[in-house]
């Protein structure tokens, strides 16, 4: 690859022959629609949820500070902060913890692993709205299959859907058996990574599979599995597809959750105000979580690779 | 490489351009007016294929108008749909709305008054047809905004077999019948529960009345959400499950809850006339109907929608509007709206259609809607209907799951409803 | 006892794979027989009728619905696939001030999830006039920060030496790209391609908000309102087949590109 000239510096693995304007037009495309649609709408957020703009006051007036002070004494939003919290603190490490349950059992070589891992990821390309609906019918008080099942084990009948109790488990159900596969192809990257040879010699020793586990695998996944456990955390605080399809918010605002809250103040009341301060509560919720992902995981990752 | 990239870029706008021509254009020249038509389902039936059977036959008899219809769920995600677009500048043209909804649409000035759109074109619309209990209700202000065309009042479904295999010949015509034809049903386990209500706002509004007050009060900024009659009538819901076991306990799902009684798990059925149809026909046992049993009074609340045109429209598109809800309330288009239905037949001509005598022929049951409207009154409105109507339904919620005891729990709505009427005081 | 395990793991997959499959099945089942006999819930139906596809198809309009969801999630792949490319190789190659700046912004749409942004981008649509189109329910996602991510790792493992060849070879900027960056990373390519068609066959919330008239309706938005009228109908074997209708293809897809799929996802973390 000679050619020809004295080389002066080791080469750049950047291409040097092109005018100082192409870079950014070649990335003006894309940026272009980030931009639109992603930066400037925080943007807008902030602003508008400064500005009291409502049905009974459609023209939009600067009330600085009033639009939060007015979600923070409302139940209803305060309710959905509630139910948000609730519902990721519990669904994110179960689907997770589910995940690597199937990871392991998937971990192996044989026709029952390969048949069942298909068994485990179609829910994730299953389309959300049929999933919901699927659920939906098996949830039906009075003739869905979970009723026709407890009545069978005398355990009664059952409506999930119908008490404020459990309606948030039961959309918590279907979003573990939808996502734990999709961990799990995390999960089982991460546990083929685990270095054989550490386990072949632990084994050795004379360890069981469940000490193997607990001492050597699940401390060099912790990095896959706090990464897998945020990506968690993110998907459950974005739900609102299963809630509008199988809930509508209730009963009783019990599966009101946060963006949930957020349409209806918007779309159905038509308080763009609080709905954009709201949205920037929102917001400030999941920089913590992504803050978290930054500065936890990657540190972790790099004190793993050194 | 710069050049397709912004020819690239310059296609963008362009397709935005070339799309947003959709329901906007004018479409002046060789006018085939097309118009968007929003409906709501909210009856148990299969209402939306025959809704599109009607507008497809309205599209083959008029070549220049072709009407797009599009069913948009029920009357709250219809009401937030044409909110949402409305807001958007882009509006259907025709909508169906129930009456809450028609206030808070006006709130927003966004309807067509008929009778000046009726002056101004040359299509005569026969107001008087209709009946007033119906056409009164889509008038404010001198002007009548609304033509009647899904109406229907709340009544008693039963399954007569089951009832008279306990010794129940005569339906239950008092609260008190109710619980006694309940609680013999599920004590021979004829059903799997005796008695279902939906938890809805519309039925139970039928109820605040019989128990003596109705939730409307006297101007739209107002409501009576806790009164002595409201907590007796939610009282009383809440005790069908938990003091006279005959009704599960929490939410019943009205568009879940007669699918159980035609499958004969549930013995007695509250729910709209507009389902009397498919309710008779998948039911495989003798369905009797009736009143809304009384306590006070009888009662009920007259519920479905009406038909609105939207006021932001192109003028030529208004006349085609006119033209399509002409031709909707026909007599012959009624008859056969509410023989498959069972909504009650919104004019008087349509009742002596020969189709809709031969319906009644064959299923009596569909006069018990009509004969009930003499008790029946406006269903709940008031501004904001939306937000209004789910601080009720928050309320009914909590108390049927016991979260919350009925007096206290319509407190809490009135409260909520207050503040949010507040603002239009 | 290794044996034991062994056996006992493979029971456990077993059983865990058949609770994961019961909901498909279910819905199979209830879309092939009568109401009467999902309503009474027996486990096997007394007789097994295939009508429901076609009554289910012609309830509701799928054909165009399927028809407006492959404009949408074509069109949206084709453009992320332009956008991606170039941004991909400015990020992976080349070197320019801002460049870790406007590295930070991508990330900034990778953190953030369109459905807390529904109102101010619902304002933006309507401004450019683009309500209840196709085009609108695109718009936004044509900047993919994930396939822009997914490509520059990709890109970064060619070997430079690559691109001197061809340009010794007098080959232009663009065609390096198109040609050989391009086709080097065909499977990070095919991943992503996999999981933003996927994700966009599923997309709900943003349609719902965009559309208004039947017409423009993406098949999940048209699913979802079907599921509530024909559950009025008290159809539920109609709403089931509709399910199966919507899932169908993408299912089909999912068989095919499985392993793709899932070493994509895998990748992607790294």
């Amino acid at each position: 690859m000679s050619t020809g000239l004295p080389s002066r510096r080791p080469r750049p693995r950047s291409s040097r022959r092109h005018s100082p304007v192409t870079p950014y037009l070649f990335v003006l495309p894309g940026l272009l629609f980030v931009v639109v649609f992603t930066v400037f709408p925080i943007g807008w957020l902030l602003v508008r949820s400064l500005f009291r703009e409502n049905t009974a006051h459609p023209n939009p007036s600067f009330t600085g500070l009033a639009n939060y002070k007015d979600i923070f004494s409302d139940p209803v939003f305060l309710k959905s902060l509630e139910t948000t919290v609730l519902y990721v603190v519990v669904v994110a490490p179960v689907s997770v913890v589910i995940g690597l349950v199937i990871a392991q059992l998937i971990n192996r070589k044989g026709i029952v692993a390969s048949v069942c891992r298909t068994a485990f990821f179609y829910p994730i390309v299953l389309p959300l709205v049929s999933a919901a609906t699927i659920w939906l019918f098996i949830m039906t008080p009075d003739y869905g299959l979970l009723t026709h099942i407890t009545s069978f084990l005398h355990l009664g009948s059952s409506a999930p859907l119908a008490n404020p109790g459990t309606a948030l488990w039961a959309i918590g159900l279907v979003a573990v058996w939808r996502q734990a596969g999709f961990y799990a192809i995390f999960l089982l990257a991460g546990l083929q990574a685990v270095d054989p040879d550490v386990e072949s010699a632990a084994r050795l020793d004379g360890a069981s599979s469940l000490r193997v586990t607990w001492h050597i695998r699940i401390p060099l996944l912790w990095p896959t599995l706090v990464f897998v456990l945020t990506l968690a955390m993110f998907s459950a605080f974005q739900t609102v597809d299963l809630v509008y399809v199988m809930t509508q918010g209730g009963p009783i605002d019990s599966t009101r959750v946060m963006l949930f809250n957020i349409y209806e103040t918007a779309f159905s009341y038509g308080n763009t105000g609080g709905a954009s301060a709201q949205s920037v509560v929102f917001l400030v919720i999941l920089a913590v979580i992504a803050a978290f992902q930054i500065f936890v995981v990657d540190r972790m990752r790099s004190e793993i690779d050194a | 490489m710069l050049s397709s990239m912004s020819a690239a870029l310059l296609t963008v706008p362009a397709l935005s351009a070339c799309g947003s021509s959709g329901s906007k254009s004018s479409g002046t020249s060789n006018s085939t007016v097309e118009l968007s038509f929003f409906y709501p389902v909210e009856a148990a039936g299969p209402l939306a294929t025959t809704m599109t059977a009607l507008v497809n036959d309205f599209n083959k008899a008029h070549p220049k108008i072709q009407v797009k219809p599009s069913f948009t769920g029920d009357y709250a995600t219809n009401l937030t749909k044409l909110l949402t677009t409305v807001k958007g500048g882009n509006p259907p043209d025709v909508a169906i709305l129930s009456l809450g909804d028609q206030l808070t649409m006006l709130d927003q000035k966004a309807l067509q008054p008929l009778n000046e759109l009726a002056d101004e074109t040359d299509i005569s619309i026969p107001f008087d047809d209709f009946y007033p209990a119906f056409l009164d209700e889509t008038k404010q202000d001198g002007a009548t905004y609304g033509l009647p065309f899904q109406r229907s009042a709340c009544i008693l479904y039963y399954n007569a077999d089951a009832l008279n295999a306990v010794g129940v010949t005569a339906a239950p015509a008092t609260w008190d019948d109710v619980v006694s034809a309940g609680t013999k049903l599920m004590a021979k386990k004829q059903v799997q529960w005796g008695v279902q209500f939906p938890t809805g706002i519309w039925q139970y509004q039928g109820l605040a009345i019989e128990a003596g007050q109705d939730l409307n009060a006297s101007d739209l900024s107002h409501v009576n959400f806790n009164t002595p009659a409201a907590v007796t009538a939610l009282q009383w819901l809440v005790d069908l499950s938990a003091k006279y076991g005959v009704s599960p306990k929490g939410v019943i799902d009205g568009l879940v809850a007669p699918t159980a009684f035609t499958g004969g798990k549930v013995g007695i059925l509250y729910n709209t006339s507009g389902s009397l149809t498919s309710v008779i026909q998948q039911s495989k046992f003798k369905v009797g109907t009736a009143f809304m049993p009384k306590k006070e009074a009888y009662g009920s609340p007259t519920g479905g929608g009406n038909l609105y045109i939207l006021k932001d429209i192109p003028t030529e598109r208004k006349r085609a509007a006119l033209t399509f809800l002409e031709w909707m309330t026909q007599p012959a288009q009624g008859a056969r709206w509410s023989v498959a239905s069972g909504y009650i037949p919104a004019r008087k001509a349509i009742v002596s259609t020969d189709e809709w005598k031969a319906f009644l022929q064959k299923y009596p049951q569909a006069n018990t809607a009509t004969d009930e409207l003499q008790y029946a009154v406006p269903s709940l409105r008031s501004h904001a209907s939306n937000e209004v109507g789910s601080a009720l339904l928050d309320a009914m919620q909590a108390a049927v799951s016991g979260k919350a005891s009925a007096a206290s729990a319509l407190s809490t709505a009135q409260k909520k409803a207050d503040s949010i009427l507040a603002q239009y005081r | 006892m290794r044996k034991g395990m062994k056996v006992g793991s493979t029971v456990a997959t077993m059983l865990l794979g058949a609770v994961w499959l019961v909901p498909l099945l279910w819905i199979a089942v209830t879309a092939v027989r009568s109401q009467t006999d999902s309503v009474a819930g027996r486990l096997f139906p007394h007789h097994l009728t295939w009508s429901t596809f076609a009554a289910a198809w012609h309830a509701a309009p799928f054909g165009r619905y399927y028809l407006n969801t492959c404009i949408i999630a074509v069109g949206v792949i084709a453009v992320q696939l332009v956008t991606s490319v170039l941004a991909a190789y400015a990020f992976a190659r080349m070197t320019f001030r801002f460049r870790d700046t406007l590295f930070y912004i991508y990330l900034l749409q990778m953190m953030i999830p369109l459905s807390a942004l529904v109102i101010p981008n619902y304002m933006t649509i309507k401004h450019l006039g683009a309500l209840n189109h196709l085009i609108g329910i695109m718009l936004p996602y044509f900047g993919s920060a994930l396939g822009t991510f997914f490509l520059r790792q990709s890109f970064r493992g060619i070997p430079i030496e690559y691109e001197e060849a061809a340009r010794m070879d007098g080959a232009n900027l663009w065609t390096i790209v198109w040609r050989i960056y391009l086709p080097n990373a065909r499977a990070a390519v095919l991943s992503f391609l996999l999981i933003s068609f996927s994700f966009h066959w599923d997309d709900f919330f943003w349609p719902l908000i965009v559309t208004s008239s039947d017409e423009r309706r993406p098949v999940s938005v048209g699913l979802a309102l079907f599921t509530q009228s024909s559950e009025s109908g008290a159809a539920w074997q109609l709403v089931a087949a509709g399910a199966l209708i919507v899932s169908l293809p993408i299912l089909v897809v999912f068989a095919i590109f499985q392993r793709q799929l899932v070493s994509g996802y895998a990748n992607g973390m790294r």
